[in-house]
């Protein structure tokens, strides 16, 4: 089974279905800013990029990437643009005009959302974003229609002319199952590269004042159009009879279902694919006859509030339940659905037997071994405790945690570097920000204008893996590859910085310890601050590493030397370094050491050394051979 | 019916990759299937957990707490840490190869014996302890510990999903190193 079959079915993860509806509705074109958990849409895509002809990229932000998908959709090809929840935020600005100027062809707007913040700073619920702007939310629940659902929202854009929000959340995206496939597009099947025309109509996309006013009655018409269309593609369905009904949507639907079937009952159930806008005649003939009504939904009462106003509008008294029942935090489960059903069905509530978890060591996600961010952390700690240290959103966040703390904030992507600028006027004591590269390019330049512009004191260090590494090593203007793997320019961030009028701009080798030292400690003589720490991503590094048929140099402990203070340990707090509480040793795990050999350098006792190939033992760890050595893993990773 | 799998271990042992495999042999099998991953953050040297359903019906992906029948731990600290997926007759099968965790390097916490996380997982249902990191080792990586897990998977699993069927799920989602891959799981398969 092949991803690009014609026919057949496959268990696809939730993304993975919605890059394939994408390809079976004929797209042209798709961007992305990555983040989870959105990211395996454009990740996949992109992998077929020269085999279906499809414009795939990693744009620099997700304001930009659907400035790109729009012009693809003006030009009358296809677009669709995927992101994180919170990337609709960085959009927003374009997404809420567009809304009025609309779409030419079929222009898909992926959110993906993360009730319950498996990897985000909020839990917002994007539906409201579509009713915001005025456009249509469409909602799958399990990947076959996460699939279809694609295909649908292109025909619903191009027929309505409104772009669509396809809102899925982390349990659809991140869900693998069986998936039946249709045929894909015709251009895709030829792998035709395709060109469109943009035909200028200045009121509709110059969005002067007079011209905004003309566009604004439109959107009011595209959503009375969606709900014809709703009605005619049978998006929203019915299910079942009797008097107690429920509307739900999403993965929810999932959960009722379930909880029906084991309490061996039968709802009137309301299943909407499009909950915006509501089909407001569906809901009251749906309702009319009801006892009762509950309302399944994550997070915001979105709709349920739509539908009492409704019913209240149609004069209809049935009760109607959802968040008296239901939280509205974090994500619905089996059970909290189950509890509910149980309520409104005047039926004993289940208490589940489940067992409590004892106290245990935790182990939430660290930096890797090997990974460069946990030596700028000790650094900052070591040379700067009481800095203000704002820091943003990237697997270096995890420099709040033990061992490291060594940073004060996060808040959004970019957002280290306006607070820096702002903490560097706010307060007297001295700023350093930390900000990865892919961050740095997505919202953290203009901060850093802004910074050199209001003269602010602040040090900016740039931990340039060369990688997007948290949502899993996509390409970004550092790593000098696009993501259909088109070598292109590296862009130095040391270059950028310099340009941008920076008063200090250094790059170091975040591995050599004392040269990382010596920076921070010059960077404090100026006002704006840049420090580009060059080290590439040690998980990646060690894949490449071993696909070369090469390997890092391993460390170990000499015993007699190890007086077990676990300064080590304490400093780094590398997964690789292992304590033995009865030996009171030190030793290293050799199925984890990337070979950075910080520890090696931080030990006072000079126990650690690094293992020659012959057995040899070698105690001066920074030396010319090892410092080329990582500098030709920064420039030679890709 | 539905037949609830938790996996869960340590980010990096390929626990989304064993799902995967379960997930298509039960596919493979003539269920439906529904795997649950947890991406990004979660996954850098952290807990991990995942989920694979297999069941008549469409279900959504997450096993519901106290309604595991299978557990499969790829670290034994990791079975304990999600004890609250378990219900009366959980069967468990628990790689013994201990990753002990910064916080507890650092001295904050103690990690269990061997025996206390046997005992404690035994109260719920049978418990298949074994060195699943050793055994791959044996063939020359860490990385097999996954192919070793599937197989003795397979064996508990027994007529549910099919050995052959397991076996060829795993060659369509690693074809690359098959023939490890492929032993790795006989040696898991073969194990007491």
């Amino acid at each position: 089974m092949s991803f690009l079959d014609e026919t057949g079915s496959d268990l696809l993860l939730g993304n993975e279905a919605i890059a394939r509806g994408a390809l079976e509705a004929d797209v042209a074109c798709v961007s992305a800013y990555p983040g989870t958990p959105s990211t395996e849409v454009t990740e996949t895509l992109s992998k077929y990029a020269k085999q279906t002809g499809v414009y795939v990229e990693y744009s620099t932000n997700e304001k930009v990437a659907l400035e790109v998908a729009t012009a693809f959709s003006w030009s009358n090809l296809r677009a669709m643009v995927t992101m994180k929840h919170v990337g609709l935020n960085v959009a927003a600005d374009t997404f809420m005009s567009l809304a009025y100027q609309g779409a030419v062809a079929g222009l898909v707007i992926l959110t993906a959302d993360d009730p319950g913040m498996w990897s985000s700073q909020n839990e917002q619920d994007n539906r409201i974003f579509g009713k915001f702007a005025g456009v249509p939310v469409i909602v799958p629940s399990d990947p076959q229609e996460a699939k279809d659902f694609t295909k649908t929202a292109f025909e619903l854009s191009e027929e309505v002319g409104a772009p669509v929000l396809l809102r899925s959340t982390t349990r659809v995206s991140h869900t693998r199952s069986p998936v039946m496939f249709s045929s894909l597009g015709e251009n895709v099947k030829q792998a035709n590269q395709r060109k469109g025309t943009f035909k200028p109509d200045i009121v509709r996309f110059v969005s002067l004042p007079a011209n905004a006013r003309k566009n604004h009655p439109k959107v009011l018409e595209r959503l009375e159009q969606a709900v014809d269309f709703s009605r005619k593609h049978k998006l929203n369905r019915r299910e079942g009879t009797g008097k107690v009904g429920v509307i739900t949507q999403g993965v929810e639907y999932l959960y009722v279902k379930e909880a029906e079937r084991d309490l061996g009952t039968q709802l009137n159930i309301l299943k909407l694919g499009m909950v915006y806008p509501l089909d407001k005649e569906l809901i009251v003939d749906f309702a009319k006859d009801l006892d009762v009504l509950l309302v399944v939904e994550e997070l915001e009462p979105f709709l349920e509030e739509m539908v009492k106003a409704t019913l209240y509008e149609a004069g209809l008294s049935v009760p109607v339940h959802g968040k008296d029942m239901l939280p509205r935090i974090d994500e619905l489960n089996y059970w909290k659905v189950r509890n509910a059903l149980e309520k409104v069905l005047n039926m004993q509530e289940t208490k589940p037997q489940i067992a409590q978890v004892p106290s245990l060591p935790p182990r939430p996600p660290v930096l890797c071994p090997g990974c460069a961010h946990r030596n700028v952390f000790y650094m900052v700690k070591k040379l700067e405790r009481k800095a203000v240290k704002p820091s943003d959103i990237g697997c270096y966040t995890l420099g709040a945690l033990d061992p490291l703390k060594a940073i004060d904030t996060c808040i959004a992507m970019g957002a280290s570097v306006g607070l820096g600028s702002g903490m560097g006027k706010a307060q007297e004591g001295r700023v350093i920000s930390t900000i990865g590269d892919s961050t740095f390019f997505h919202t953290g330049l203009p901060a850093l204008v802004n910074a050199v512009y209001n003269r602010s004191k602040l040090t900016l260090i740039v931990l340039d893996n060369r990688i997007t590494a948290m949502t899993g090593h996509q390409p970004n203007p550092s790593t000098g590859i696009t993501a259909t793997g088109q070598v292109v320019a590296h862009l130095d961030i040391e270059q950028v910085a310099r340009g941008l009028g920076a008063d200090y701009v250094k790059s170091v080798d975040p591995y050599d310890l004392q040269a990382l030292e010596q920076a921070i400690k010059e960077a404090n003589e100026y006002t704006v601050a840049v420090i580009v720490a060059k080290q590439p991503c040690a998980l990646l590094r060690q894949r490449q590493l071993q696909r070369r048929g090469e390997r890092a140099p391993l460390y170990a402990v000499e015993e007699e030397k190890c007086t077990g203070c676990r300064i080590c340990v304490n400093l780094l707090g590398c997964p690789a370094l292992v304590f033995d509480r009865d030996k009171k040793k030190v030793s290293i795990d050799e199925d984890l050491c990337a070979g950075c050999s910080a520890c090696a350098q931080v030990c006072p006792y000079n126990a650690i050394y690094e293992k020659g190939l012959g057995g040899e033992k070698n105690f001066n760890i920074v030396n010319d051979e090892s410092r080329a050595r990582w500098q030709q893993w920064y420039t030679t990773l890709f | 019916m539905v037949y609830n799998i938790v996996l869960t271990g340590v980010g990096g042992q390929g626990i989304l990759t064993a799902a995967k495999v379960l997930g298509k042999a039960a596919m493979m099998s003539g269920y439906y299937a529904a795997v649950g991953e947890i991406h990004g953050l979660a996954q850098r040297g952290g807990s991990v957990i995942g989920f694979v359903r297999i069941s008549e019906n469409a279900v959504a992906s997450t096993v519901p707490e106290g309604t595991a029948d299978l557990l499969l731990s790829f670290e034994p600290l990791e079975a304990i840490r999600y004890i609250n997926y378990a219900k009366k007759g959980t069967t468990f099968v628990v790689n013994e190869a201990k990753m002990v965790p910064v916080s507890a390097n650092l001295g904050n916490t103690v990690y269990p014996s061997l025996e206390e996380i046997r005992k404690s997982l035994e109260e719920f249902g049978p418990c298949h302890m074994f060195d699943a990191t050793s055994l791959a080792k044996s063939l020359g990586s860490i990385i097999y510990v996954n192919s070793v897990m599937l197989g003795k998977t397979a064996s508990v699993l027994g007529s549910l999903i099919p050995r052959e069927v397991m076996e060829k799920a795993l060659s369509e989602v690693l074809p690359r190193d098959l023939e490890n891959n492929l032993k790795a799981f006989s040696l898991g398969y073969q194990v007491s």
